[in-house]
């Protein structure tokens, strides 16, 4: 589809960018100060998000996916996946207020960032071209560089920034090799056009030819890898969401991650269109499963693992959400029309649930200033609310019914045994494991909260901030989705398809 | 004519290049280095390339310098640095590799035979045509990463408000 006739379907982008812009323009010709400064603007970064999601909703269906020429592809799952991208940044912004981890003087800059983050997500779920998808995830990091050393109190936050830059730039630069190695063997940068050469070329039948071409996709898996926070392109993941503004870590865990899985389904079905429809037929696309599989076994095992041994929440939630990350690749390894049906419960599940304990770590930081598992001790009687709404989203986070997780994780375990087959059955298998591994460190911080006291005279819980009303608000549909999932039915339906 | 302009503008950039290398203070250095790409700007104007030798003015002799000049300046770069024997020994192996792998992948090009594009391949009209009409989308994008960019050199800039 031609340039012009495309714009209808990216009104939402074009929303946020336009958003994005306002913020910038306003602070810098109004400055603003006192109540418009701290109500004015998160509200109107609140309305250009609300408008990028109704324009998201009310696209025109369209019989021709692809626009621009093939830059973009726009189909249920990248629809589902744009949506999710912005409603979890509209929870980042709903958090940010009042939180004390951002400057004052640069709250203005937090939005606007935060609006082209979910622009650059948005563009990242629907990039269908290496040149589109290399500029889309530049705007997702370097806009995450910058937020995630966005506190100004201490370096903690100034050594996430810059661990997530030295990290990022060598993991989009490898990717980027990647990226022209592909070009260099098949001649094409479209997704289709490189799916096209992979079937007819003679590339693959020299040897050279398929180990150059192995190498690049393993290049490719290093940059995706990255933004999934897979193991072992995630090491600079516990230290940036430890430092990152709590607020942004809550995004981080989610937004960057749900559109790093957009990129990956949509780079096979694209290089492989055979695992979009039938994946068991997809023999060719055998070594990139095999990465896939070999990657989501070793990301959820590590992940729970190491999670065991830490005391400070942030950062046992950033090893839980590399293991959530292990967990959704077995979702993209499944394939077919099942696997990102999985995925896109599996995410709508994980951005209520994780960014729930988000919430609920901040809230706590805000009158504990810490994230330390000792803070949490007798949480339960202190604030029961809270404390309540934190061990519904764990026992999700661990897959226990009657909550969303569990019905999130049953989708993705079905999509590999309906897929069959001795290792992606074994692959299931390892999966159930590793999720009663995590039950482990997800209950140490529930007997923290309701069977531990606290030592000395803890200073009050105040549940009068927005993290703690989002934290509550967050714990109810992770509950009711538990029970009635229609609704995550509804959406396995509607975003299985990928073009 | 053209050979002899063609060795006149060679012999400046290898000099060029030579003197990057081998100048001591890194300001003279950058200098140099600053008469290599001028040198085979030229040569690409020889080639009638004339785009490519315009951008190669604007953005590495132009842009480029100016960063690395600025990166000197700023960050109060050692302004002296010693040569010492092994980087010139490490520098010559590397040099040496990079040479032969150019010259190796240069003659299977020439034996095929002197591939030349079609009429006004590379010209700025061609590159304009397929920058503004088939990649206009990522072009204007990139612009949004730009503004990132100097979103965040401002806010990493600004101090706390009195």
């Amino acid at each position: 589809m031609p340039t012009l006739e495309s714009l209808p379907h990216v009104l939402p982008e074009v929303a946020l960018a336009v958003t994005a812009a306002a913020l910038f323009v306003l602070e810098a010709l109004w400055q603003p100060r006192g109540r418009a400064r701290r109500v004015g603007f998160p509200l109107l970064a609140l309305g250009g998000l609300l408008a990028a999601l109704l324009f998201l909703v009310a696209s025109p269906s369209s019989a021709e996916p692809r626009f621009f020429g093939g830059l973009l592809t726009q189909d249920p799952f990248s629809t589902f996946v744009r949506g999710v991208a912005i409603v979890a940044t509209a929870l980042a912004v709903g958090l940010a207020l009042g939180s004390p981890s951002l400057p004052s003087n640069r709250r203005v800059e937090y939005h606007g960032l935060l609006v082209l983050l979910a622009l650059g997500m948005c563009l990242l779920s629907s990039a269908g071209h290496l040149l589109m998808i290399y500029v889309a995830i530049e705007i997702v990091s370097l806009t995450s560089y910058l937020l995630a050393g966005f506190d100004d109190r201490g370096g903690r936050s100034a050594e996430a920034g810059l661990k997530y830059v030295l990290f990022g730039g060598v993991a989009s630069g490898v990717m980027l090799f990647g990226f022209s190695l592909l070009f260099g063997l098949f001649g094409d940068l479209s997704l289709s056009g490189l799916g096209q050469a992979l079937a007819h070329s003679t590339t693959l039948s020299t040897g050279a030819g398929r180990w150059a071409t192995l190498l690049a996709l393993v290049f490719v898996l290093a940059g995706l890898g990255f933004k999934i926070a897979a193991v072992p392109f995630h090491m600079w993941c516990p230290d940036v969401y430890e430092g990152a503004p709590t607020p942004f870590t809550a995004l981080l865990s989610v937004g960057p991650k749900a559109a790093g899985f957009a990129v990956l389904l949509r780079f096979g079905t694209g290089l492989w269109p055979e695992l979009a429809t039938d994946a068991a037929a997809a023999t060719s696309a055998l070594p990139w499963l095999l990465l896939l599989g070999v990657m989501s076994t070793v990301t959820m095992t590590v992940g729970n693992l190491a999670a065991i041994w830490q005391d400070n929440l942030k950062r046992l939630l950033a090893y839980s959400s590399i293991a959530h990350a292990g967990y959704m690749l077995m979702g993209v390894v499944a394939g077919g029309r099942e696997g990102p049906g999985a995925v896109a419960v599996y995410l709508a599940v994980y951005l209520i649930m994780n960014i729930g304990a988000f919430a609920v770590v901040s809230a706590v930081d805000r009158s504990a200033h810490s994230e330390d598992i000792g803070v949490y001790h007798g949480l339960g009687r202190r604030a029961p609310l809270l404390a309540l709404a934190m061990a519904v989203f764990l026992l999700s986070l661990t897959g226990l019914p009657p909550t969303a997780g569990f019905v999130g994780k049953l989708y993705l375990f079905a999509s590999l045994i309906h897929h069959g087959g001795f290792w992606y059955v074994l692959l299931a298998v390892v999966g159930v494991l590793n999720s009663v591994v995590s039950l482990y460190f997800y209950a140490r911080v529930l007997r923290a909260m309701f069977l531990e006291s606290a030592a000395g005279e803890p200073a009050p819980v105040s549940l009068a901030n927005s993290a703690a009303a989002l934290a509550v608000v967050l714990a109810v549909p992770t509950l009711a989705l538990g029970i009635f999932w229609q609704p995550l039915a509804a959406i396995a339906n509607f975003s299985g398809s990928l073009f | 004519m053209t050979a002899t302009i063609f060795i006149l503008l060679a012999a400046l950039a290898v000099l060029g290049a030579v003197l990057a290398v081998l100048l001591p203070n890194a300001v003279h250095a950058a200098m140099a280095l600053i008469v290599m790409l001028v040198a085979t700007a030229g040569i690409y104007l020889l080639l009638s390339a004339p785009f490519v030798a315009v951008i190669q003015i604007a953005v590495y002799a132009g842009a480029i310098m100016v960063l690395f000049l600025f990166v000197i300046m700023l960050m109060n770069v050692e302004l002296r640095i010693p040569l010492r024997r092994w980087t010139l020994v490490a520098g010559t192996v590397a040099g040496g590799l990079f040479l032969y792998q150019t010259v190796h992948l240069l003659r299977g090009v020439m034996d095929d035979q002197a591939r030349s594009g079609a009429d006004g391949f590379g010209s700025a009209h061609e590159v304009s045509s397929v920058l503004f009409a088939e990649y206009v989308v990522p072009f204007e994008l990139v612009s949004v990463l730009l503004l990132v960019a100097i979103v965040a050199a401002v806010v990493l800039g600004k101090r706390e408000a009195a």
